[in-house]
């Protein structure tokens, strides 16, 4: 480790050469300059850990020179020597940001424990700070690391199931065909579950007020049904889109909102009957931007529907409970829609389907000039 | 008998590669594997692959993005560097969201691999994307 390093600023040169001298022994770097200015000059240019100041100087005094490596930089360790030390002067120095004083003549001694002790407590800053700087680090990758550590188990489970249904290790047999089927759905549930959970916890409202920009409600809805083309075919729904050209830009945080809309699809389709229809329609209506989402569904009880949002809340109807489900996709669509500064509405009735409209404030101005190209958006 | 292509696999899950190895395998490929960057690099040299599995996160968070780093920009590298690079990884939600790491400095000029895949890989999907860069 380096050498910790120590300025001493003092107007005499016996005192400058003096203090050199003893602090030597303590295997630092010493540097010695006799103004406040050539002292700050210095410090500008290659930080110290500790300052010795002299307190009465001409030009600028000890007490300046204190407040000004306060202004630099506040984790620098000032200690003060004082010619004419009285209990005012002492405290004086000290609201200035001094983390100790020390009255002349003093002996070697006195000049190392006052030394010693700032150093000790320089290491220790330094030290508590680099933690903090690791802690943060930690928590900001945490999302990511735990996903990590949840799902790759999960994936290394579900890719020996896949292996074993593609017969490449042997042919199975009608009943181990079917078990293994059963195993893969589980599995695709508690994957599910897993990736809920944490968009819950890394869904960020700060985050997402950041990145509202002016875009076009059709991207994201044809963005949101790329991923569930197959699912409505499998069930044979038809979904119509009634998207105008001219509909202005709403304020759109698009990883996000596309995350909420192929939420309310995923749910639509999901939650239908074989051959069902889904109707995404995107209205202007004062000051909002409406897209609706109407499906010929399951439909929701009236007394359910205050609940729907409700993290890990799942229908009690026996349909619904026949669908895998996690009870999150709702309330992530709620916490997604309420960070853009948006309200969603619910009507539904039970057995002839839902509609869910999400609100969102219309873009101002003419849009094109909010837009930003997305540079640098990485691929993870 | 000639295969369609040598795939080489860097990871450090043997369970991944034990699957997608066999995958590959029973679909004509010749494979290779390295446990990690250090010595996938090595692999990549010798083996000279036509196309890299990659994991993302081994014995560190970005270790995939260094592997990728060195290859691509490595002056030793300089007659492998254009080697297909299909990244890897479980850290991605399926919803399409994009996963970035919340660390725009370290992230800001990471290489761009050729194509993504998320864990588990379906074996159909696998082969496709492996066939298509490879082609490529």
């Amino acid at each position: 480790m380096e050498p910790p390093k120590i300025l001493v600023i003092d107007d005499e040169e016996i005192s400058r050469v003096s203090c050199e001298r003893i602090l030597r022994r303590l295997g630092v770097k010493v540097r010695l300059v006799g103004t406040g200015r050539e002292g700050l000059d210095i410090l500008m240019r290659e930080p110290q850990d500790l300052v010795l100041v002299d307190l009465k100087m001409p030009e600028m005094d000890g007490m300046e020179v204190t407040r000004r490596i306060r202004e630099l930089d506040p984790d620098i360790v000032t200690i003060i020597i004082t010619g004419y030390a009285t209990i005012e002067s002492a405290v004086t120095v000290m609201k200035e940001g001094a983390y100790d004083y020390l009255p002349k003549p003093f002996t070697p001694d006195e000049l190392l424990i006052v030394v010693r002790r700032g150093l000790e407590k320089r290491r220790l800053d330094q030290e508590s700070k680099s933690l903090r700087e690791e802690k943060e680090a930690m928590e900001r990758n945490f999302v990511t690391m735990v996903s990590h550590q949840l799902r790759s188990p999960l994936s290394a489970v579900y890719q020996y199931i896949e292996v074993l249904l593609s017969s490449i290790a042997g042919d199975l047999n009608d009943a181990q065909q079917e078990m293994l089927e059963r195993i893969r759905e589980r599995l695709d549930g508690l994957l599910q579950l897993t990736n809920d959970w944490l968009d819950m916890s890394r869904i960020q409202a700060g985050d997402i007020v950041h990145r509202l920009r002016a875009n076009s409600i059709g991207e994201c809805v044809s963005k949101a049904m790329a991923g569930l083309e197959v699912a409505a075919e499998q069930k044979k729904i038809k979904i119509t889109v009634d998207v105008p050209e001219n509909l202005p830009p709403a304020r759109i945080d698009r990883d996000t909102f596309r995350e909420a809309l192929s939420n309310l699809l995923s749910n639509a389709i999901k939650y239908n009957k074989v051959g069902g229809e889904v109707h995404i329609r995107a209205t202007e209506q004062d000051d909002w931007i409406v897209v609706e989402l109407r499906d010929t569904g399951f439909g929701l009880d009236e007394k359910e529907i205050p609940f729907i949002f409700d993290q890990f809340y799942r229908s009690k109807s026996r349909e619904v409970r026949e669908q895998q489900g996690t009870g999150l996709g709702l309330a992530i669509v709620q916490k997604i829609v309420r960070a853009h500064g948006g309200k969603i509405e619910v009507k539904s009735r039970l057995g002839s389907g839902s509609s869910f409209s999400i609100y969102l404030n219309k873009a101002k101005g003419n849009g094109s000039s909010d837009q930003i190209r997305d540079v640098g958006q990485k691929i993870l | 008998m000639s295969t369609k292509g040598k795939v080489l696999i860097v990871d450090d899950d043997p369970d991944f590669v034990k699957t997608v190895k066999m995958v590959l395998l029973a679909d004509g490929y010749e494979v290779a594997v390295a446990s990690e960057s250090k010595k996938g690099l090595e692999k990549v040299r010798e083996y000279k692959p036509d196309l890299i599995l990659l994991d993302i996160m081994m014995e560190s968070i970005f270790e995939g993005f260094s592997f990728l780093g060195v290859l691509r920009t490595a002056p030793e590298y300089e007659d492998l560097k254009s080697t297909p690079v299909l990244m890897v990884s479980s850290v991605k939600a399926d919803t399409g969201s994009r996963f970035a790491f919340d660390d725009g400095e370290d992230m800001g000029d990471a290489p761009e691999p050729d194509d993504y895949m998320d864990k588990p890989l379906k074996p159909k999907d696998l082969i496709e994307k492996v066939a298509a860069l490879i082609r490529k």
